[in-house]
């Protein structure tokens, strides 16, 4: 666990330094820098440092050879004067002659005569010098086969080849170790090496990495900096353009880049500036003339409302004597009452969508109990169903819990639209208005088991003016604006209006209301394809409250029996 | 002497046509067709009730609403032509009793005056004096007294108080009393009971944020406070 939880802050961490990075452009800029000069700097240094030493190395080996050549002359000399005395003496005083041959060695760091194995004298391995160094560094070359290879001692012919030298306390330096052949007879030879240190170059080859690294430290951070001021400085015009732009993308355009500047990003600004403004001048000249004609159709609608009240009004005082009337006029004063009942209806329609087009529809919310709303509402329509004979029926399951924070009126209205189109296409079969509420949501379903809508008008019920049948519905009153209000209602109230419908079989149309700001909404209590989708009527349920009791007799015959009963 | 009302309105013809409905109505009708003169001709024929356009030349009707109010407690309904809750809301709290929007249907109009004029008229079987918490409310002579002083209600934020007491376990539903306090017949906008419902708190509430005597039944409406029935009729 405890693991994990460091994994995930591994994690966490890592993405916080990855976004930083993805989000500064300096910082991208710096390391970049860092990196590239570091590199090349290495390789700089690699290559003088390579070109020196090796100069370096060359000129000494050169010189040493040059040296051990020398006092292997000497030596060979010495040993030639030697050599008469050494089998009259029936052994060689090796001590005295290593005494006598030491200042023909100069400038070595230890020197040496072995026997050779496989000699006469049948000696081995006479170590002559009691440096233990030697003896460890000839053991490592490996130098002694190749020389037991030599025919004879040559002077021309040194072997040499790098060795580390050990001290006493294993700590290693390099060197490098000579060795030749010396003749102590004309059967006879012995071995001498010379081993010479090579710390002077590896003194300097430490003296020029220090100053190699100090030196690419300088420079790495020189650059760093020059470039992360140069970065800043070119980009300080940059990140104000972006600062700014990032408002202009908020849909605020007020402000401007204004930079003084004549380079690329000076020029970019001020054409950024001109098109900024040319759109604020394009957007607020438009909204003034969409402002200018949402008031006009506002005015107009508020104008016809005084003389429509005057008419209406004047309608009725006249219908109040239309028994005086003769049939011909007292029939056109009902079409009077009657129209200007539907053009008020409209004007009153189309004021609420102009307020929703304009985005000035105010919602006022209070505690509404929805259940109590709808069951009034259809109360109001009961009139209208009795004279569709459409048996008009209400279920509510869980009543309280429907109470939520919605404007009433907006919702009666979708419930009234609804109820209205059901009962106008419902065939005078069954209305079934359904409220239920979860803790999400609140959901109003109308379902009529009448005509239906065809699929491929289902798309289009939502629209402005839209009627599901032409020919029929011209009589029923309707505007052609009220499922597109009821729509922009239930958005209003942040929900959602869905409808299914099958043809023949009838509608549902569901009204889901959130109780909480973001309520998931997707899946509502109320399914949206009713249960009974394939049923042609109501068929008898749990708790149902009939709400027009005049339309009971004609549901009885058609085999339904809504029952009463009235719920918590 | 038929009732009084006066109608503010500027449109001529909407005002003549709405007298015409008023008097056929048995009510005596006064105009007045501009905002600046209404509390003047109010003042000289002591109307009844005012029909109150809210868009006037001069001073509007909101300003009318609230002068009218605050000095005459005189039944006020608005007309207006805005449906919107904002304006309603606006109208209600300048002093109107009631709106009604245009175009109106002249039975809702005549019906709606009714009983603004009447006012409360208890049930019967009703008692005569009720005491809602520290409050007396005596039905016939109208009058709600706190320790023996009279609070000065409205005839409508009166009748408010009277329908709630006078049905103390009765839960009102904000429909309901738009039904009966102010003779709505269809759905209204049920914020005219709460825009009065606060007025009348603000009057008779010892500590109207915390209602004793007008108390909200939440998801429901209103309901009485602990009620005492003195005197039956």
């Amino acid at each position: 666990m405890a693991l994990l939880n460091k994994r995930l802050l591994h994690k966490r961490f890592f993405m916080r330094v990855l976004r930083v990075w993805r989000r500064s452009l300096l910082l991208r800029s710096v390391f970049v820098t860092i990196s590239f000069t570091s590199l090349l700097c290495f390789i700089v240094s690699f290559i003088f440092i390579s070109i020196v030493i090796n100069g370096f190395l060359d000129s000494r080996i050169s010189s040493i050879l040059q040296e051990s050549k020398s006092s292997y002359v000497r030596l060979q000399n010495a040993f030639n004067a030697h050599f008469v005395s050494v089998d009259s003496y029936g052994g060689y005083p090796w001590d005295k002659f290593l005494q006598d041959a030491r200042p023909y060695v100069t400038g070595a760091y230890a020197y040496g005569l072995y026997s050779n194995s496989t000699g006469s004298s049948g000696e081995v391995d006479i170590s002559i010098d009691s440096d233990p160094a030697l003896y460890t560094a000839v053991q490592r070359s490996g130098i002694s086969a190749q020389l037991t290879k030599m025919p004879q001692a040559d002077p021309a012919s040194l072997l040499w080849s790098y060795v580390p030298i050990e001290d006493k306390n294993s700590n290693k330096r390099p060197g490098i170790l000579v060795a030749q052949k010396i003749s102590a007879s004309l059967t006879n030879s012995y071995e001498y090496y010379l081993l010479y240190s090579l710390q002077e170059a590896d003194d300097l080859l430490g003296f020029l990495r220090g100053i190699f690294v100090a030196l690419s430290f300088v420079i790495v951070i020189i650059c760093a900096t020059v470039v992360g001021l140069v970065v800043r400085f070119a980009f300080a015009p940059v990140r104000k353009i972006e600062s700014i732009s990032r408002k202009f993308a908020r849909g605020d355009l007020s402000e401007r880049v204004r930079l003084a500047r004549l380079d690329e990003v000076g020029r970019l600004s001020s054409h950024m500036d001109a098109v900024v403004g040319a759109l604020q001048h394009k957007i607020t000249s438009l909204e003034a003339a969409v402002e200018q004609q949402r008031r006009f159709i506002s005015d107009v609608s508020h104008e016809l409302r005084t003389p429509a009240s005057t008419i209406r009004l004047a309608a009725n005082v006249v219908k109040n004597a239309q028994d005086a009337l003769p049939p011909t006029a007292a029939r056109s004063l009902t079409l009077l009452s009657e129209q200007i009942d539907k053009f008020c209806n409209l004007v009153d329609t189309l004021l609420e969508m102009n307020k929703y087009d304009a985005g000035v529809a105010v919602v006022i919310k209070s505690d509404t109990c929805i259940a109590e709303l709808v069951q009034n509402e259809l109360r109001s329509c009961t009139d209208a169903a009795n004279n569709a004979r459409s048996p008009l029926l209400f279920v509510c399951d869980n009543w309280q819990n429907t109470c939520t924070q919605a404007d009433p009126l907006r919702i009666a209205r979708i419930v009234r639209n609804l109820v209205y189109n059901a009962i106008t296409y419902g065939k005078g079969k069954s209305i079934v208005v359904r409220v239920a509420a979860n803790d999400a949501c609140v959901c109003i379903g109308v379902r009529d088991y009448g005509c239906g809508i065809r699929e491929d008008q289902l798309g289009f019920v939502f629209d402005r003016f839209w009627r599901a049948d032409y020919s029929r519905t011209q009589d029923t009153g309707g505007s052609g604006l009220g499922l597109a209000i009821c729509y922009e209602d239930a958005l209003a109230h942040n929900g959602k209006l869905a409808v299914w419908s099958r043809f023949g079989f009838g509608s549902h149309f569901l009204l889901t209301i959130p109780k909480t700001e973001g309520a998931d909404l997707s899946s509502p209590i109320i399914p949206l394809e009713p249960l009974d989708a394939e049923s042609t009527d109501f068929i008898k349920e749990g708790d149902v409250i009939t709400i027009n009791q005049g339309a009971i007799a004609a549901a009885e015959n058609t085999d339904t029996q809504p029952i009463e009963v009235v719920t918590s | 002497m038929a009732t009084r009302i006066l109608v503010v309105d500027d449109d001529a013809a909407l005002a003549e046509m709405i007298g015409i409905v008023l008097e056929q109505g048995g009510y005596e009708v006064s105009f007045c067709y501009n905002g600046s003169d209404a509390v003047t001709t109010f003042l000289k024929l002591n109307p009844a009730l005012v029909l109150l356009d809210l868009m006037l030349p001069g001073v509007d009707g909101y300003q009318i609403a609230k002068v009218l109010k605050a000095n005459y407690n005189i039944p006020i309904i608005m007309l207006t032509a805005k449906s919107d809750s904002f304006d309603i809301v606006k109208g209600l709290e300048s002093g109107a009793d009631d709106y009604i929007i245009k175009p109106f249907d002249p039975n809702e109009l005549l019906a709606r005056i009714k009983v603004r004029l009447r006012g409360f008229t208890p049930m019967a079987g009703v008692a005569d004096i009720i005491e809602v918490e520290d409050i007396t409310i005596n039905l016939s002579s109208r009058d709600a007294l706190r320790a023996g002083e009279r609070i000065p209600l409205s005839q409508l934020e009166f009748s408010l108080l009277a329908t709630l007491a006078s049905n103390p376990s009765h839960s009102f539903s904000r429909q309901e009393l738009l039904n009966l306090v102010w003779g709505h017949t269809e759905t209204s906008d049920p914020r005219v009971v709460n825009v009065h419902v606060q007025r009348l708190r603000a009057k008779v509430e010892n500590d109207p944020d915390s209602p004793k005597i007008v108390r909200t039944v939440r998801g429901i409406g209103y309901r009485a406070g602990k009620t005492r029935t003195l005197s039956s009729r």
